[in-house]
């Protein structure tokens, strides 16, 4: 047996982001594999002590750069229970419209990127024409194509205008949609790459803290959506599968797709009957002043449990703030799914987790 | 029966106190004893965060705990100086929380033996989350 230690990344194509695995192998078996992470900490942590509570709200956008939404809106929830805003119907219904938009988008790169890490590259033309169509609606309606920072304190900035292009995506996304399972799902090579490869099991998922889809995959129905009261007159399924496999978590992720359409199809009946109703409740967000507390807001990003811990001293700046985020977990397990596989798999396994990297390192 | 009184009967010897939501367990030392009682007996089967505040005369740690069976969260604290006993036996997600915590804050947790700078420089100065870190960093000033 001869060991030989191969650096993989810090900047590596298929990573996505700055990630360094230092991985040990016997020619093309995988003996141990470390992670390295750090190399995108930006200090969201410590810029959020020293900016008011306005000022901090564009960097959350930062936290995940594909869930812009999901952070803005565990944030600006943390502030609203901490200071008892009230956010009007209407609002939280804008809210979860764009949540679930973003959602989609957020899948859909994961699912034409994954498929690149695998060597396909039609699939990642199509699911960005796609995307594309989301992102012009979010740059339409919020100026902005990734950080919006279109939820504020107590609602969100404006009013959703340009409907009838949401109405254009629901309408052709379950069609696409279907058009990429016809290429994927039953293609040999695509399940001989990814079946029974990259096994979490139930008892893997619970002790390393996996939530989202990965954890799903395994049979858990564990969606914080549904606990939520902004989902509460909101039908839809939570996707899981038997056993999770790179394979599962892709069904998993198509299924959550689909459910996310029926999401946003709900929203856009309510937004359009009920028209009277305010999109935000008006408060002084410049001099805004918590009482003195703690709260942890919970979201279902794309990529798992999304936490934000604020603690505040009574005082115009936070005084902690702490970010969980479902990456940061995903990429600590990765030693114990790689190890004893080929080298190719690592990519294939590491993609099917979903990984943001700025969200891991924050 | 409420969770506090459920530890309350089980841990005689400790002193549980209920703050804002969060089981504050008086003894640091035997956090790893509760946790593990929560983790087997409770029902809290994940830890979905670990996470610190500096409050100056002392850092407080919150185990962020949820049970899947009967979807409840709760929140453990203890307040420690720079020491804490590990708990990657039990939850072994804690491994990388505890590297960040160790990187940020400077506590040590004994037990871990494999702790690391996780997010920082391995030749950084301080732990910037300390409120005494100050605003900007050594080679800024």
């Amino acid at each position: 047996m001869s060991k030989m230690t191969v650096n993989i990344g810090p900047h590596h194509p298929s990573t996505h982001g700055v990630l360094h695995l230092v991985t040990d192998v016997d020619g093309e078996k995988i003996l141990n594999c470390e992670p390295i992470i750090g190399y995108l900490h930006r200090g969201m942590e410590k810029l959020a002590e020293s900016k008011t509570y306005l000022k901090y709200l564009p960097l959350v956008d930062r936290v995940d750069y594909l869930g812009g939404f999901f952070n803005s809106f565990a944030y600006c929830n943390a502030v609203e229970l901490l200071g008892n805003i009230e956010v009007p119907q209407r609002a939280k219904y804008i809210r979860v419209l764009m949540s679930e938009l973003n959602r989609i988008a957020s899948h859909l790169l994961w699912l034409g990127t994954y498929l690149l890490d695998l060597g396909a590259v039609s699939p990642y033309f199509y699911t960005f024409r796609e995307r594309e169509q989301i992102l012009r609606f979010f740059e339409k309606l919020t100026g902005q194509r990734l950080m919006y920072n279109y939820f504020k304190f107590g609602g969100v900035r404006k009013d959703i205008e340009f409907i009838d292009d949401v109405k254009e995506i629901v309408k052709i996304l379950p069609d696409k949609l279907n058009d990429y399972e016809r290429i994927i799902t039953e293609n040999p090579i695509f399940n001989t790459r990814t079946k029974g490869l990259g096994i979490i099991s139930k008892e893997m998922a619970l002790d390393y803290s996996i939530t989202g889809p990965n954890m799903r995959a395994a049979g858990f129905a564990l969606d914080i959506r549904k606990q939520s009261e902004y989902y509460e007159n909101i039908e839809f399924n939570v996707i899981t599968g038997d056993i999770s496999d790179c394979y599962n978590r892709y069904l998993v992720r198509i299924g959550e797709m689909r459910e996310s359409i029926k999401i946003v199809a709900q929203c856009i009946d309510w937004l359009l009957t009920d028209v009277s109703s305010n999109y935000s409740t008006k408060i002084n967000e410049i001099n805004l002043k918590l009482p003195e507390g703690e709260i942890v807001s919970k979201t279902e990003s794309p990529r798992g449990i999304t936490l934000c811990c604020l603690i505040s001293n009574g005082g115009n700046k936070p005084y902690r703030v702490k970010w969980r985020t479902g990456s940061f977990y995903a990429v600590q397990i990765l030693p114990y799914l790689l190890i004893g596989n080929n080298l190719p798999d690592i990519m294939a396994i590491y993609g099917s987790l979903d990984v943001i990297l700025p969200e891991v390192d924050r | 029966m409420s969770l506090i009184h459920d530890l309350s009967n089980n841990f005689k010897n400790l002193n549980f106190i209920e703050k804002n939501d969060k089981i504050f367990v008086e003894d640091d030392t035997s956090v790893s004893d509760v946790l593990s009682y929560l983790k087997n007996q409770s029902g809290f089967d994940i830890l979905l965060s670990l996470y610190a505040t500096d409050y100056i005369e002392h850092i407080e740690l919150n185990y962020y705990l949820y049970s899947t069976q009967k979807e409840r969260y709760q929140i453990i604290s203890i307040c420690v100086k720079n020491k804490s006993a590990s708990i990657v036996d039990i939850f072994p997600s804690a491994y990388f929380d505890e590297c960040e915590i160790y990187d940020l804050f400077g506590v040590t947790f004994i037990g871990n033996d494999k702790l690391k700078r996780l997010l920082m420089p391995e030749d950084w100065n301080g732990f910037p989350l300390k409120k005494d870190y100050g605003n900007k960093s050594e080679a800024v000033k």
